[in-house]
C-alpha cells in the first residue's frame, strides 16, 4: 500500500494542473506550519484548491457542450450532397 | 398483464423520458452567452487583481465583501437563465470562495497577509477559468 508522501510525490512529479495544485498545497502546508496562517485559514485555502477543481470540471463540460453545440450546427449548415 | 410485461412497459417508459430529455436539449446545449452575468464575474477578476490592499485589513475589508457580494450576485442571477446549470455551478463555488475571505474581515479574527493575498489569486484563478469557457458561449 503506498503511503501518503508517495502519492503527494506522484502529483508533484506531473506537469498538470494537479500536479501544480499539490504544489500549492505543499505551500499552504508549509505556511501553517510556520505559523504564517492559522489552521483555520489552512482549511479554508485547501478547500478552495477543491473548489478550482469542481470549476475547472465544470468549465470542461461546458466547454465540450459549446464545441458540440458548434460542429452540430456547422453540420446543418452544410448542404446534403 | 404478467409482471414480465409490466417490466418491460416499465423500462421502455424510462428509457423514452431519458431520450426525451437528451433530445430536447437537457444536457446536450449549452446557455446562450449572457453579457451581464459574464461582466460580473469580469468584475470580480479585476478586483482580485489587486492585492496590494490585503497589506491593510481597512483597505481589504470592503474589497473582500465587494467580491462575495458580486459573486453571490452572479450565482442569484444565474440561476434564472435556461440550460445554466454549468455557470451556477461556478458561480457557486466562487461564491463560496470569496465568502470565506468576506466572513473573515466580517469577523473580529485576525487575517493573515499571507491567507489574504492566496485568496485572492485563489478568485482570480476560479474567474479566470470561468471567464475564458463563458465568452466561448454561443451568442443568441
Amino acid at each position: 500500500m503506498m503511503n501518503i508522501d508517495t502519492v503527494v510525490q506522484n502529483f508533484l512529479e506531473q506537469d498538470t494542473v494537479l500536479g501544480r495544485r499539490m504544489q500549492q498545497a505543499m505551500q499552504y502546508r508549509s505556511a501553517a506550519e510556520t505559523g504564517q496562517i492559522s489552521a483555520a485559514e489552512y482549511q479554508e485555502l485547501m478547500s478552495d484548491l477543491q473548489r478550482l477543481d469542481e470549476i475547472q470540471i465544470s468549465a470542461n463540460e461546458l466547454d465540450q457542450q459549446i464545441a458540440f453545440n458548434n460542429i452540430i450546427n456547422t453540420l446543418k449548415s452544410i448542404p446534403l450532397p | 398483464m404478467t409482471s414480465y410485461n409490466l417490466r418491460r412497459i416499465i423500462g421502455y417508459s424510462a428509457l423514452t423520458i431519458l431520450l426525451a430529455a437528451m433530445l430536447t436539449g437537457c444536457a446536450l446545449w449549452p446557455s446562450a452567452f449572457d453579457s451581464v452575468e459574464h461582466a460580473r464575474i469580469v468584475n470580480i477578476h479585476v478586483t482580485a487583481i489587486d492585492d496590494a490592499v490585503c497589506n491593510s485589513r481597512e483597505r481589504a475589508a470592503p474589497v473582500a465583501q465587494q467580491m462575495f457580494a458580486d459573486a453571490r450576485w452572479a450565482w442569484h442571477y444565474g440561476q434564472s437563465l435556461v440550460d445554466n446549470e454549468k455557470m451556477t455551478r461556478m458561480s457557486f463555488e466562487l461564491m463560496m470562495i470569496t465568502k470565506e475571505l468576506a466572513d473573515r474581515y466580517e469577523s473580529a479574527a485576525t487575517v493573515s497577509t499571507y491567507y489574504c493575498k492566496n485568496k485572492f489569486e485563489n478568485i482570480r484563478r476560479a474567474t479566470d477559468t470561468v471567464i475564458k469557457v463563458s465568452a466561448r458561449r454561443p451568442r443568441t
